[in-house]
């Protein structure tokens, strides 16, 4: 323990300017959040263009500090005085996590605590978070930062290979973007299988150096995880995993939502205040009646596959991709969109057409519903945070602001128009359509302030987008709930003789 | 324990080159070996193979009874090692460097340390990168001897150095060569000379000759032949003799085995009696050149 001690000590003294840096601007980072949360900005300045860059350059100066310290002993090569003298390696690599716990974690905890009160939360009761978001920090950022300080002996190395990981992310991208099915289920299967195996490299790398300085065992390492991510990439079977994922109805099985093309003819285009035709792929915008929604559950379309023919034989298939629909009991309007290829488009556009549409579904029941009522100044909601009523982009619709402890919490919500305590002149009366809310949340809580700002947007048809109108004033009530999943399915929607041209989603600015 | 270092058939390659070539060696307790040769004969990849910064690609080798894949940590308590090329922590001042090495060595001597710094005439709050060359390669051998090591590793610590720093560098070395065993590669062959017991010639990664320095003198020897008129050459010489030159009655070669009563015998058989014969003791400068220049011949 000792020579783990000396050995941080000694790191200190070489490194105390990146430690001053990363911690001052872990601290002005912290102010300008809780700045923030008492007097937002909305206006842009270089200052405040300063300001956001804070939170990329926190992160970015905590891995410098971490490649560095490592580097100070550095793993690469075989002229390092340190390698002949009696350093055990366990030694070495204790004194780099010591430095990185005391200089990286310790600090960001403290702050977190401190935010955490700072918004109204009590610290102690989300302890085990907070250590949970060390522990991604831990995974996500340092282990890979360490890696890339074995690995390398100067900042000029870690910059190169930076470009280079930039250049490698740019081509899985555009890879990404080309396999068939994968956009809509590649964060499910591939992405956690591509985590563990870069986390899974980085965790090898480290202790191989520390242990072994086997440099190029080490990058081969590396390079071989980066293979492997573009492998399972590839030769992941997308379809079938979105099949299996999204079953057929099963006999008697009702889905969660039912979607009917609506063949009520579409008005005619507008000629004046159209940006006319975008480039690349049209956008068709099909409207749909709905039904089928049980009282206390919400029909989500996740994604949706499609077969267009033309009379003449000409036919075009589309691979899935993820929609994000959400279709509540009371609702029976809404709409399908897709994009369809632009060469295909404009051979057939003018044709009568059949569509052979699949709709992967997902069914959620709303539990633990809960009665709210906003008030004057914040108001705590339990299960989502510290909230107040806030104008929407500074105009006079409105919203629910939140801070929310950790994460942002999976909610559904709803509001009756006419239970507003909002007045309104008698000429200007809102839809009294029910408004619902939809808010994911996020599954994990990753990143520098464990508080996250929600904003609670009651979405309705019939607003007036010239001039929307405030719903939510003090006392006004309105109800969350908890959706809880539950069955996947996949349905079929057939639409016979329509043109595609009529149903092409054109932007207009009037 | 008589053979700090040992090595048995020792190999090493790097992809295709080979640096070591089957090499046994022995260096005894107690001793200063000298291991010399020319550049890329294989004596900084021996050391490092030696001290565990390479791995061996077959063969064995055993520093201080303990397989050299195992010298690490706390064995290096007992190593000194320096190195002409070792990347130090420039940043510190020396005697930071010194203060941080100390809790490592449990045997570190605050006096030595202090002695040895007074006799290299370090600067204790300079900087290791502002200091010249020499005073680097003080600053290592005073942080590699301050604890006393058992075996002393020196790879090539009086190249490109002036006289002066040599000399004081050796000194300090011979001062704590009576209680170490020291290993030293070196070009510097006038300087080893002054002070090794024991000397190992390499090249091309195999071991030519290891013997003590004493046995080494006796053995070479410069001889000189003056005939009456000029001798009959013969087609062979005894193995032995390398670079045999004759100019009109003088022949001239050098006798690798000298022995008193067998090499004017040998002279007699080869060619007649000499009306003088001259044998020279040579320098170890001169006997290196000769294999050298033999070696390359034979290729």
């Amino acid at each position: 323990m000792n020579l783990i001690l000396h050995i941080f000590r000694k790191d200190l003294r070489h490194h105390w300017i990146e430690v001053f840096v990363s911690l001052a601007l872990l601290i002005a980072y912290s102010w300008h959040v809780v700045h923030e949360w008492s007097s937002p900005s909305l206006e842009f300045s270089l200052f405040s263009g300063l300001w956001d860059a804070i939170p990329a350059l926190v992160p970015a100066t905590w891995c410098f500090l971490i490649i560095r310290a490592i580097q100070d002993e550095s793993l690469v090569g075989d002229r390092q005085f340190w390698v002949t003298r009696p350093y055990e390696w366990t030694t070495l690599l204790s004194a780099k996590a010591l430095f990185g716990v005391t200089f990286i974690n310790l600090p960001l905890f403290v702050i977190d605590l401190v935010l955490l009160a700072k918004a109204g939360f009590s610290p102690t009761h989300y302890l085990l978070g907070l250590l949970w978001m060390q522990l991604m920090l831990v995974i996500i950022m340092i282990v890979p930062a360490a890696a890339a300080g074995t690995v390398t002996s100067t900042v000029v190395q870690v910059l190169l290979s930076a470009v280079g990981l930039v250049f490698y992310l740019i081509g899985v991208a555009a890879l990404t973007s080309e396999i068939p099915n994968a956009e809509m289920s590649e964060g499910a299967v591939a992405g956690v299988a591509d985590l563990i195996i870069v986390i899974g490299a980085c965790i090898a790398v480290v202790f191989l150096q520390f242990a072994r300085r086997k440099t190029w065992m080490s990058r081969a390492l590396i390079l071989g995880a980066g293979a492997a991510v573009i492998l399972v990439l590839v030769a992941t079977p997308y379809g079938i995993l979105i099949a299996h994922a999204y079953p057929a109805l099963a006999v008697g099985q009702q889905p969660a939502v039912t979607l009917t093309f609506d063949h009520t003819p579409p008005a005619p285009h507008k000629k004046s205040g159209s940006f006319g035709e975008l480039p690349g792929n049209p956008i068709i915008v099909l409207p749909v009646d709905v039904s089928g929604v049980a009282e206390g559950h919400v029909g989500v379309l996740a994604g949706l596959n499609l077969t267009i023919e033309a009379p003449d034989g000409q036919h075009w298939t589309s691979s899935w991709h993820s929609a994000d629909g959400h279709f509540w009991p009371d609702e029976n309007r809404s709409s399908l969109e897709f994009s369809v290829d632009r060469k295909f488009f404009d051979r057939v556009k003018t044709l009568p057409v059949k569509i052979h549409m699949t709709l992967a579904q997902e069914d959620f029941t709303e539990t633990d519903t809960l009665q709210v009522k906003t008030a004057s100044g914040k108001f705590a909601v339990a299960g989502v945070g510290i909230c107040w009523i806030a104008p929407q982009g500074g105009g006079p619709a409105d919203m629910i602001a939140c801070h929310s402890p950790l994460k942002t919490p999976f909610l559904t919500g709803r509001m009756n128009p006419s239970d507003s305590t909002c007045t309104y002149d008698e000429d200007e009366l809102p839809p009294q359509a029910t408004r619902h809310l939809w808010q994911r949340g996020s599954d994990s809580q990753v990143g520098i302030v464990p508080v996250d700002d929600d904003n609670l947007m009651f979405a309705g048809s019939g607003d007036n987008p010239r001039k929307p109108l405030p719903y939510l004033c003090p006392g006004t009530p309105f109800t969350i709930s908890t959706p809880k999943e539950g069955a996947h399915s996949r349905t079929e929607l057939e639409i016979d003789g329509i043109v595609l041209s009529d149903y092409q989603w054109q932007p207009s600015f009037d | 324990m008589n053979a700090p270092i040992r090595t048995e058939q020792l190999t090493k390659k790097f992809l295709r080159v080979e640096a070591l070539n089957g090499l046994d060696l022995e260096v005894l307790d107690g001793s200063i070996y000298a291991l010399v040769g020319p550049n890329g004969a294989g004596k900084t990849t021996a050391i490092k193979i030696l001290m565990n910064i390479f791995r061996p690609t077959s063969g064995k080798a055993e520093v201080l009874g303990t397989p050299s894949k195992k010298v690490a940590g706390n064995l290096f308590c007992s190593i000194g090692y320096v190195s002409e090329n070792q990347r130090l922590p420039d940043w510190m001042r020396v005697d930071a460097f010194l203060a941080y090495l100390r809790p490592f060595y449990p045997t570190w001597d605050r006096d030595l340390e202090n002695d040895l710094v007074r006799r290299f005439d370090l600067p204790r709050d300079r900087k290791l990168k502002q200091l010249s060359r020499g005073m680097r390669m003080k600053a290592a051998l005073a942080s590699a001897l301050a604890f006393r090591p058992k075996l002393i590793v020196l790879d090539e610590p009086l190249g490109g150095l002036d006289p002066l720093v040599r000399d004081e560098l050796i000194e300090g070395l011979l001062d704590r060569a009576a209680e170490a065993t020291v290993f030293i590669s070196s070009h510097d062959l006038a300087e080893i000379e002054s002070f090794a017991s024991h000397v190992g010639y390499l090249e091309q990664g195999r071991l030519v000759f290891s013997e003590q320095m004493g046995s080494l003198a006796a053995r070479f020897r410069e001889v000189e032949l003056t005939f009456e008129m000029a001798p009959t050459l013969p087609g062979r010489y005894p193995e032995s003799w390398l670079h045999v030159s004759a100019s009109a009655a003088v022949v001239r070669f050098i006798e690798s085995r000298f022995d008193e009563a067998r090499t004017p015998s040998d002279i007699t058989q080869v060619f007649g009696a000499a009306r003088n014969a001259a044998f020279t003791p040579m320098s170890l400068r001169s006997i290196f050149l000769a294999m050298a220049k033999t070696r390359r011949a034979s290729l």
